[in-house]
């Protein structure tokens, strides 16, 4: 015997007031009479002065109460069905294609309503499990008798917008075939074919197909182009749409920047034909957000957010002895609109809220200035001086390193490898007569500093074959510059790292407006499940991370499977008419029982 | 079933039945103190009644067997030829003997102020001999005996004293009317009117042989109960209740429904409906007095009904 509420156990406080009821009304309620003369005729009440005896409307008064908690509680009994121990396992798939319409409703309502005919229709008493597949599974509801409980989260569920990982579900449920004496059932709710998923996952499991439609256009690419220190003029914007269904789709594409709508173009789309649109002139920086007019089927694909960064000079201070550098820096700089140098004197320093960053070598400034700062290696000593680089470890993805394919790193020649800084990563790795050393070392957002190993007047950047070393001194210019404008384009389903101190909190702003806290010392990835734009801060530091839906696979929705649709599920004999598989009913009836019998006797008492 | 007012005018409050302007309404009745009832001359204790010596002569009856011959009017004899035997009013006074209950139940239900009310009747009582010349000696009783609150009142102008006591008693103990009257008559040795005022809540045998011993010493004697509004319909905020009698400190613990408050106003009325049968029976005149009527209308219209004023 076991039950489902156990909380409904604390309301046994009100017996407790019963009880106070009676005595304090015994001990408190005296009525002065002139005399007992009148009163024997008047039979005296059962009550006892000395302890506690109550009355018959005591006795149906207490049943109906314990009635009415054990109501709540609904204890069960594992007797109760035919098929004891039956269990059954709901696994219901929240991806993104599962918000795809299907008439008037779409495929997640369609998996809710047969997921709740085959709750409806277990058998009494047995356990049931509610398994959530989306990006990562989860266990939603564990094994309960209770079917209320697993009807009400699977009324709470809503679809994600990241694309089926259905297998690590299936994974969970077919454990828990494993695990029983045969008598689990798996029912799994997907619009991914029952064949596309490894026989070896799908085995002994229930499919139950959602959805036919294939109708849905989507967004399969959207890259802004704009290089590096270039203003929104020069940036270009690239979209790419894909008609996934089977049939020819006209539609429209309209893209707008900062909330205003500055392009839009009409299309035709045959059966699974893609297209590419391309949009220069970009009339300001800032948001931009693509979005296809058409009425398909899944909406979410057809929007698509990134970001046109605003122009601004960068300011230079520039703090060396070393005239090549300088003379270097200058020819940069005049060849480039967007950065202006000044060059200060190490021995006077300047007001720095005048520059964006400062750039130094070796240690021509102590102690550094509050700026971002490059500072270029080596000095000129030459003591640590290389020609022979190999640079055979980086970091792919970090922003200094946009642009530049790794093969095209063997143009750095010369390099002086000095001590390297300890306060940031390495993000290039270079190996030189079997020492592996830095080649550059950048710090955290938060604190924007690099320390690159290569003297750029010696390596002499301006050169065309030392190309990438010029484009890698401007990806580290426009970076440590980008200060807090810093703006991140992933997709939906990425984890995001939070950058700042795992010791202090995070606040993170969902796309539909939810403030998530994530406490210090906590986990510092964040799962992005929804589309839109996330504002992150943390550490006084603002940051947006774009996400966008961009998945072919999800966004194919039709998948149409060779297995027929499942029969209804029949409610078994031993199935109440009510939804409970507990006693609670029966309780209930019983304290409604007891109170018609304390109201009977009460009536004749009086 | 007793005399019972009715209709609510005149003074509304028993605290102010003992004020000049009340009192002044009562100043056209009289104390009804009967007639004689004995033929001993000059030993009749019930004054203002013919009896047959004398100074004042009052008035002829016929002769009848047994009588004195002495007492025989010769000349009417003579002149009318038929034996007429003269009658005369007596020269005593006829005082009033107010008894009343002073113990705890009087003050129960406090909110029907028997006592008070009780108090207040007493008053105007005195107040009405007073004003006809007949002196009032007043006393409450309870469990202890007897206790005279005032000496023998003569004058309407002693009556604060009275008033004045009977404020300050503050009713207590048991009743044993009985032993009440017993002690009252040991005291005084002048028969009149002796009206006891009290809730008459005792045993029957209690209450009959105390008036009954009134009677045999001669007394012309009245009843009056006391009851109030709370008394006859006890109400509670919960339906059990632990009973508590003031004066015995019995407990009772009963359920207050309707059936049981039902048997209770029964047994009350049969209460009442005894002593006025008994008091009928005995020549005693008996009257209710509800504390939740206005007093004007136990004094000028209950008591009179009753007999004990006219």
């Amino acid at each position: 015997m076991g039950v489902a509420n156990p909380f409904a156990f604390l309301l046994s406080i009100f017996v407790v007031g019963l009880i106070v009821l009676y005595l304090w009304e015994r001990n408190q309620r005296r009525l002065d009479i002139p005399s007992m003369l009148l009163w024997h005729s008047v039979p005296e009440s059962v009550v006892r002065r000395s302890r506690f005896q109550p009355d018959r409307l005591f006795w149906f008064q207490l049943a109906a109460l314990v009635a009415l908690i054990l109501g709540l509680a609904n204890p069960y009994s594992p007797f109760a069905s035919d098929q004891p121990n039956q269990r059954t396992v709901l696994v219901v798939d929240l991806s993104a294609s599962m918000q795809s319409l299907e008439g008037d409703t779409t495929r997640l309502e369609l998996a809710r309503s047969a997921a709740t005919r085959v709750i409806k229709a277990a058998p009494a008493g047995g356990e049931m499990m509610l398994i959530h597949a989306a990006r990562q599974p989860r266990v939603a509801v564990g094994y309960t008798r209770d079917p209320i409980s697993v009807l009400q989260a699977l009324a709470e569920t809503s679809a994600t917008d990241t694309a089926t990982k259905l297998e690590p579900a299936l994974a969970i449920a077919q454990r828990a075939i494993d695990q029983a004496d045969g008598n689990t059932r798996v029912h799994v709710f997907t619009d991914v074919p029952e064949e596309s998923i490894d026989r070896r996952w799908r085995h002994g499991m229930t499919w139950w197909p959602v959805g036919t439609s294939d109708t849905n256009l989507a967004i399969t690419g959207f890259d802004v182009t704009q290089g590096v220190l270039q203003d929104h003029q020069s940036a270009t914007v690239r979209v790419t749409l894909h008609n996934f269904s089977s049939q020819q789709h006209h539609g429209s594409l309209s893209l707008s920047i900062a909330g205003r709508s500055f392009a839009q173009r009409l299309f035709t789309l045959g059966a699974h034909q893609s297209s590419s649109f391309g949009f220069t002139d970009l009339p300001g920086a800032g948001l931009v957000e693509a979005r296809l007019t058409e009425n398909d089927a899944l909406a979410l694909d057809n929007r698509a957010l990134s970001w046109v960064r605003p122009w601004s000079p960068v300011r230079i201070a520039l703090l060396t002895h070393d005239p090549r550098l300088a003379q270097t820096l200058a020819t940069i700089a005049e060849a480039t609109a967007a950065i202006e140098i000044d060059a200060v004197d190490p021995a006077v320093p300047p007001k720095w809220s005048d520059f964006d960053v400062a750039v130094l070598q070796g240690e021509s400034a102590d102690p550094l200035p509050d700026l971002p700062t490059l500072q270029f290696g080596g000095g000129g000593t030459g003591e640590a001086s290389t020609e022979r680089l190999e640079v055979f470890d980086w970091q792919e993805r970090h922003p200094v390193l946009r642009g530049i394919a790794p093969r095209q790193f063997r143009a750095f020649h010369r390099a002086e490898l000095g001590e390297p800084p300890s306060w940031g990563e390495a993000v290039l790795q270079t190996r030189n007569q079997g020492t592996e050393s830095p080649l550059l070392v950048v710090g955290t957002p938060d604190r924007r500093r690099a320390w690159l190993a290569i003297d750029p007047a010696s390596e002499n950047i301006l050169r065309t074959d030392r190309e990438p070393a010029l484009l890698l001194v401007l990806n580290l210019l426009d970076w440590l510059a980008s200060g807090d404008r810093e703006v991140s384009v992933v997709k939906t389903g990425d984890s995001v790292r939070l950058d700042g101190d795992a010791d202090s909190p995070a606040q993170i702003i969902a796309p539909d407006g939810n403030l998530l806290e994530v406490a210090a010392g906590s986990d510092r990835g964040l799962p992005l499940e929804r589309a839109g734009v996330y504002r992150i801060r943390e550490g006084g530091r603002e940051r947006t991370i774009l996400a966008n839906f961009r998945d072919a696979a999800e966004s194919d929705i039709g998948r149409v499977s060779t297995n027929s649709p499942k029969p209804e599920p029949q409610p078994q004999a031993t199935t109440e008419a009510s939804k409970r598989s507990g006693l609670g009913l029966w309780l209930y009836l019983l304290a409604a029982a007891a109170l018609a019998a304390e109201w009977l006797v009460a009536a004749r008492m009086t | 079933m007793p005399p019972e007012v009715s209709t609510a005018d005149g003074l509304d409050s028993w605290s102010q039945a003992g004020s000049p302007a009340f009192l002044r309404s009562l100043d056209r009745l009289r104390i009804n103190v009967g007639e004689g009832t004995t033929i001993h001359p000059g030993n009749n204790p019930v004054p203002r009644a013919t009896q047959d010596s004398g100074l004042e002569f009052a008035k002829h009856r016929p002769y009848t067997p047994g009588d004195d011959l002495r007492h025989i009017d010769w000349n009417a004899l003579a002149r009318h030829d038929s034996k007429l035997v003269k009658t005369f009013r007596a020269e005593r006074e006829a005082p009033l003997h107010l008894l009343v209950d002073a113990s705890a139940s009087m003050a129960t239900p406090a909110s029907d102020g028997k006592f008070r009310a009780a108090a207040a009747v007493a008053t105007c009582l005195a107040y009405i001999s007073l004003r006809n010349r007949d002196p009032v000696r007043a006393a409450v009783f309870d469990e202890g005996g007897t206790r005279p609150v005032a000496p023998l009142l003569r004058h309407p102008q002693r009556l604060p004293l009275l008033v004045d006591e009977l404020a300050a008693t503050k009713p207590s103990g048991t009743t044993n009317l009985t032993r009440a009257v017993e002690s009252y008559l040991h005291s005084t040795r002048l028969p009149g009117v002796a009206v006891v005022l009290s809730d008459f809540l005792v045993a029957a045998e209690d209450y009959q042989a105390a008036l009954r011993c009134l009677l045999a010493s001669g007394y012309r004697v009245a009843a009056l109960r006391v009851i109030g509004d709370d008394e006859r319909n006890p109400a509670a905020r919960t339906r059990r209740v632990r009973l508590w009698d003031v004066e015995s400190s019995q407990e009772r613990i009963v359920d207050l429904t309707q059936a049981h408050l039902a048997r209770y106003q029964s047994a009350l009325d049969a209460h009442i409906d005894e002593i006025h049968r008994w008091c009928k029976a005995n020549g005693i005149p008996f009257c209710l007095i509800e504390t939740g009527l206005p007093p004007s209308r136990a004094l000028t219209s209950a008591l009179p009904a009753a007999g004990v004023l006219r």
